[in-house]
């Protein structure tokens, strides 16, 4: 077995995880409770999902421009993913949603922003 | 006049890196391309210490493989919760930022939500805080711990 099969095996190991790790996130997104906790299973599919299988996508690269995009892709994902979930988390704070599940103590700790 | 240049530099570096075609013609028209779109930038007033972190962007690589490492044990920490949503215990925390600079705070912000389990929610930028919804308390109580924040910080090297 060569270096190449072995980096491609790499590849492909990569590729598997990072489509259960999709599918993880997208069965948090369902079995969570509110929305807050949902978003938790969303940042599944952004960082392990995603950057699993761009992973992946990289050890099977077959020249370098496709590695390069490979990499811009996955710098543009890490910069835009964590700030649209910040939004969308903002937004359910601004519009009054209290998170669920949260215990009477900490609710009187924490000051509205 | 500096960020111009290094803007153009980068967005040229883009270019190259993107197009695949090396003929004179097309570089020129690239360079002028990115060039052009630099001095747009700087007329808007977008080419400043926040729109362009410099200082940040280069330290980037020093804290990658910590944080890669990070999300992926988070994840596994997420999917067991997933798994067995008994285990969810959400809560939310404030987490104090030592950073300076706006971007310095936004970048610690978005290591929080780029971490499954804790998603920023608001960032205080007055006080130097962040809103942290954390999904069970190992979740919260991993980024009250001061370990980011100083990683964050030392991305700013002020």
């Amino acid at each position: 077995m060569s270096a190449i099969d072995i980096i491609h095996l790499i590849g492909i190991a990569s590729l598997l995880v990072g489509s259960l790790a999709v599918i993880f996130g997208a069965l948090g997104l369902l079995r969570l409770g509110d929305v807050y906790q949902r978003m938790h299973g969303a940042g599944i599919v952004d960082t392990g999902g995603a950057g699993l299988i761009l992973f992946g996508l990289l050890m099977l690269s077959p020249d370098w421009t496709v590695t390069v995009r490979l990499v811009l892709i996955g710098f543009i994902l890490v910069l835009t993913g964590p700030t649209a979930t910040h939004a969308i988390a903002r937004a359910v704070r601004v519009s009054d949603q209290e998170p669920e599940n949260i215990s009477q103590k900490k609710n009187k700790k924490r000051g509205r922003g | 006049m500096r960020q111009i240049v290094i803007s153009t530099a980068l967005l040229y570096a883009l270019w190259l890196l993107l197009s695949g075609h090396y003929n004179g013609l097309l570089l020129t028209l690239g360079f002028f391309s990115a060039l052009g779109a630099s001095l747009i930038g700087a007329r808007m007033g977008v080419l400043d210490e926040e729109g362009l972190p410099m200082a940040i962007l280069l330290r980037l690589p020093k804290v990658t493989l910590w944080l890669i490492w990070e999300i992926l044990k988070s994840n596994i920490g997420v999917v067991r919760v997933i798994l067995n949503p008994k285990l969810a215990r959400p809560q939310m925390v404030r987490v104090k930022a030592s950073q300076k600079s706006v971007a310095g705070l936004v970048t610690h912000a978005n290591f929080i939500t780029l971490t499954p389990g804790t998603v920023s929610v608001d960032v205080d930028e007055n006080e130097n805080t962040i809103l942290v919804h954390g999904l069970t308390d190992d979740f919260a109580a991993a980024c009250l711990e001061p370990d980011m924040d100083a990683k964050v910080s030392s991305l700013e090297g002020k």
